[in-house]
């Protein structure tokens, strides 16, 4: 036979079509689990530590606390991203031999740009003592480790247990803080805080490296994953920034903020409010964990393996549409369920702001917060399910949007007045909510368009 | 409309995997053709499977002005959206499905005229990976297969019209006439130079490509192995391999429908042809030459030797060495102190060669046969008696005709050309008479009886060696061959242009983005 033609072979045996069967561990525990420690955390010295301490000491405290916390989830952000879909995608392989090396690495490329800034922040910002400003580093430092801690013990599904070192962590190191540290000072506050978070942090990584026995091993394979996967990590940066922008946009704008240790701004009466808004969300991220766990991910799981026995195309129709229908349910009763318990909680606020140590003043702020992290929450969900399908870019301009609202519409609205104070995150959340319904079901729509085509690296050469 | 542009070159040869990449025969016949066609300037359009760089295989002929690589496969590029998108990508998914079965010229000119309305503004992440594409794709499995499995009509599909978009998409040399040497892919860009220049094209078909492909899809089992499933197991599995092969039949369709002429080399191929819808009115017999001169030179060795028969060939089964070796047992009860000499590589399959070692030992026959290797053969002609070709599947073997012209008969098998060569092809006149004898395949005794023939009755060895050397030097000369294709391109280059899809005479090959590689720029 002559030299014409060439192996078919070649042509049509791509093996890897289906590159998202795996959920990417996108769970809900991931991308609220910091948030929400960090809101009981803050909530928790407010409540318990109001009356013992001189509240000068204890501004200043809380003031290091709410930066170190909030600018540690953001610069984290990224690095737990993409670290995340890496295991994942190690743990697909059944080649996890990395990931001890991974979490350290992982460990100091989230904290160290924030220890940088710290340093030029606490040392030549702020006016604080220097024995002060060292425990803030340390503190940023530990608790950076804790969120990239945490992330590991999730890739393990191993919720009860993280759920239970977080839970007693935190609440040991608030204990520390009331019976030892309290009394002296914020220095004292401060170290025995850390010191408590510091027991956590060592008992994550023993865990986790009493999970993954190997040795230290190629500690940089994390590092082109950065470029490859740039769109998670800007997500990560852009989604933990979203939640705090209008935080930031208010310290910066509003006239009656506190200002302590020289540079550290913040609005009690604002953060406050907000922080006890978030935890109105505790049952929606519940029920959504249980019912993408059980209904959504059977379904899911159907439709990518099924494609893989090769049905015909009606039965991946009708298997996306399964899938469709459970989302739908899924986020539906999250809804209906979070609806009812908003209105109640709005309607309680006076009642419940008190029991809470809050002040009247602060009722407004707590309404459109809870109304905020209600759009918030359910958005926050349109978000994990894009990542579910592997569908970054609309989970990123998703993102984006949100954050573009939540520090548009909060400057926009300060000049309303203080009773319009949240505003600007409810509508943000309202808005942004909106577009993640359309982006979520413009992808569930196309499903198998984005498996076969869009999501397939065979195909995109991605 | 521009004005119409001087065409950069006289002739425009496409092939699929070969010239100038792969090493073989039809690369080296096509060398040969161009360096024969020498005042002609050409052009060489080179489908290859993906874009890995290749490493030329020939020097370029100073007459080679443009080299075009096509890959067939490559990564997705151009914009991946434009308005009007969907629209141009419903018809063409209409157009696509009309090419499967009898209209599929229609199909394709349609295709050809859509794709060319857009050049430039369109490319393969439009086509293959945009929604609209995806809408395609289910348009077309809906049509083609809607109980098959979707991922494998997924992948086929991509093979099939990713190779058929990089040749509706691919950059085209301007030229007076086009040349194809298959039909597939190949086949498609000369149909598409023909519809979009309105310039001629012009087919040589040497192996008969549905025919190589069909081999080749049933002999793939990879392509449905695929591990056991529950879909299999409810269902009988539609097999996607009549896709294949109603997709290389319709590309076959749309290249013969458009060429002017359809040449082949022997008169078996064009019953494939035919079938496949070529036209009769255009086809044609254009044979393989050899250099009669210079085997019409050598000199037969007279002197006292044993009489002896030679296969010249790999000792590979497809050659059927075999029988050769069986047939030489048998020869040797009637012309005991015959000669069978095996001349070519038995590196090729080894086992195949100890197999056949093993069996002239276990024959007894080391005194008889005896295996040569790889040798000039112009150096052993003179020494031979009979040409013994005993292969399974041959085209057109150019051995038969070297012999020929050396006077040597030959006793063949009745596979390709064989017939035509040794027994004279119907239209010839005045019949020369037989060069040889046809014998059945897998026949010992007929082979061997064949053989006796010629070694002991020298009337009937005259009488066949001059009608092959006279066969030879009249009709399988390559003078004479290289005379039939340069009247042959005269002629299309003369043609007038007629209407292409522009729905006008002119004619107007846009200039395509990527820089054509120049031949005086290559190493």
């Amino acid at each position: 036979m002559a030299g014409i033609g060439f192996t078919l072979r070649r042509l049509t045996q791509r093996d890897d079509l289906i590159g998202a069967v795996i959920g990417y561990g996108h769970s809900v525990f991931i991308s609220a689990g910091p948030w929400l420690l960090t809101v009981l955390a803050l909530i928790a010295i407010n409540v318990i530590l109001t009356d013992t301490m001189p509240r000068a000491d204890l501004e200043l405290f809380r003031s290091i606390i709410v930066y170190n916390f909030s600018v540690s989830l953001v610069i984290t952000g990224p690095v737990i991203l993409v670290a995340t879909r890496y295991l994942a995608d190690r743990v697909f392989e059944k080649r996890v031999d990395t990931a001890p090396a991974l979490m350290v690495v992982a460990m100091v490329l989230g904290t160290a740009p924030g220890l940088a800034l710290g340093v030029w922040f606490y040392f030549f910002l702020c006016t604080i003592p220097v024995p002060l400003a060292l425990l803030a580093l340390a503190n940023y430092a530990v608790i950076s480790a804790i969120w990239v801690a945490g992330l590991f013990l999730s890739a393990l599904k191993a919720y009860v247990r993280v759920t239970l070192s977080f839970g007693a962590g935190m609440a040991g190191s608030v204990a520390l803080t009331y019976f030892v540290g309290a009394a002296y000072g914020a220095d004292g506050a401060l170290a025995a805080f850390t010191g408590g978070l510091a027991v956590t942090m060592l008992v994550l990584m023993a865990t986790v490296l009493a999970e993954y026995r190997y040795p230290m091993r190629r500690p940089f394979a994390l590092l082109p994953h950065f470029r490859k996967h740039w769109d998670l990590a800007l997500g990560g940066l852009i989604y933990n920034l979203a939640i705090w922008i209008d935080k930031w946009v208010i310290w910066a704008s509003v006239p009656d903020t506190s200002v302590v240790g020289g540079a550290l701004v913040t609005m009690p009466l604002y953060d406050g409010a907000m922080f006890l808004a978030y935890l109105t969300i505790v049952p929606a991220l519940a029920i959504f964990t249980v019912s993408i766990e059980t209904r959504f991910f059977e379904d899911y799981q159907r439709f990518y393996r099924q494609i893989g026995d090769h049905a015909t195309l009606a039965t991946i129709r009708e298997n996306q549409e399964s899938v469709i229908n459970s989302a739908t349910d899924g986020l539906r009763s999250v809804m209906v369920i979070q609806i009812v318990i908003s209105i109640l909680v709005i309607f309680f606020a006076p009642a419940l702001l008190e029991a809470a140590g809050g002040a009247s003043r602060q009722i407004g702020i707590f309404r459109f917060g809870v109304l905020g992290a209600l759009f918030h929450v359910l958005m926050l969900f349109c978000g994990i399910l894009l990542m579910y399908f592997d569908a970054r870019r609309p989970a990123l301009l998703l993102n984006v949007v949100f954050l573009a609202t939540n520090a548009g519409f909060t400057w926009a609205t300060i000049g309303l007045g203080f009773a319009y104070y949240g505003y600007g995150y409810f509508a943000a959340t309202l808005v942004s909510f909106a577009i993640g319904v359309v982006l979520l079901f413009n992808v569930l729509r196309q499903l198998p368009y984005y498996s076969f085509v869009r999501n397939n690296p065979s195909v995109t050469g991605a | 409309m521009s004005s119409d542009p001087r065409p950069s070159c006289d002739v425009c040869l496409i092939l699929e995997g070969s010239y100038p990449y792969v090493a073989g025969g039809v690369s080296t016949w096509t060398h040969d053709l161009i360096k024969a066609q020498a005042p002609l300037t050409f052009s060489v359009v080179a489908l290859t499977a993906d874009e890995r760089p290749r490493e030329l295989r020939y020097e370029l002929p100073d007459n080679v002005v443009e080299v075009v690589n096509v890959p067939l496969r490559s990564q997705a590029s151009g914009p991946s959206g434009r308005i009007g998108a969907t629209r141009m990508i419903r018809e063409l998914t209409r157009a696509l499905i009309e090419m499967r079965g009898e209209t599929s010229l229609q199909g394709f000119r349609q295709a050809v005229a859509l794709v060319s309305k857009s050049r430039g503004s369109i490319g393969t992440k439009l086509l293959m990976n945009s929604p609209a594409a995806w809408e395609m794709i289910t348009a077309m499995y809906r049509e083609d297969a809607p109980e098959s499995s979707y991922l494998e009509y997924f992948w086929t599909w991509r093979a099939l019209c990713g190779g058929l978009f990089a040749t509706l998409l691919c950059e085209l040399p301007r030229a007076k006439v086009y040349h194809t040497i298959s039909t597939g892919y190949a086949g498609l860009v000369a149909a598409r130079a023909a519809l979009e220049t309105g310039r001629p094209a012009v087919l040589t078909e040497h192996g008969i490509y549905t025919n190589e492909r069909r081999i080749e899809i049933t002999m793939a089992e990879w392509l449905y192995d695929a591990a056991e499933s529950w879909y299999q197991i409810e269902t009988p599995r539609w097999d996607l391999r009549q896709l294949w092969m109603a997709a290389f039949q319709a590309y076959a369709r749309v290249c013969y429908e458009s060429c002017t002429e359809i040449t082949t080399l022997y008169g078996g191929n064009q019953i494939l042809q035919k079938a496949d819808g070529a036209p009769p009115e255009r086809m044609r017999i254009i044979p393989n030459g050899i250099d009669a001169d210079f085997y019409g030179a050598l000199a037969r060795d007279t002197s006292e030797r044993r009489p002896t028969v030679a296969l010249i060939g790999r000792v590979v089964p497809i050659k059927d060495i075999k029988t050769y070796i069986r047939a030489a047992d048998v020869l040797r009860r009637s012309v005991p102190n015959v000669l069978c000499w095996v001349m070519g590589p038995a590196d090729e399959d080894k086992e195949y060669a100890e197999e056949c070692f093993e069996l002239v030992r276990y024959l007894q026959l080391e005194e008889t046969i005896q295996f040569l290797g790889r040798v000039k053969i112009a150096d052993y002609l003179g020494k031979v008696d009979v040409i013994a070709l005993t292969s399974i599947s041959e085209a057109q073997p150019l051995v038969i005709l070297e012999a020929g012209a050396a006077g040597v008969p030959t006793v063949a098998t009745d596979v390709g050309a064989c017939r035509e060569m040794i027994e004279g092809r119907p239209d010839e006149v005045p019949a020369l008479g037989p060069a040889g004898e046809i014998v059945p395949l897998s026949s010992p005794t007929a082979a061997a009886n064949a053989f006796a023939r010629l070694l002991l009755d020298r009337d009937w060895w005259q009488r066949c060696s001059d009608a092959v050397r006279t066969r030879t030097e009249r009709y399988y000369n390559k003078r004479e061959i290289d005379r039939i294709y340069n009247e042959m391109y005269i002629r299309m280059m003369q043609m007038p242009d007629s209407a292409s899809v522009y729905g006008s005479r002119s004619r107007r090959v846009p200039d395509a983005a990527s820089a054509p590689l120049r031949a005086g720029e290559r190493r």
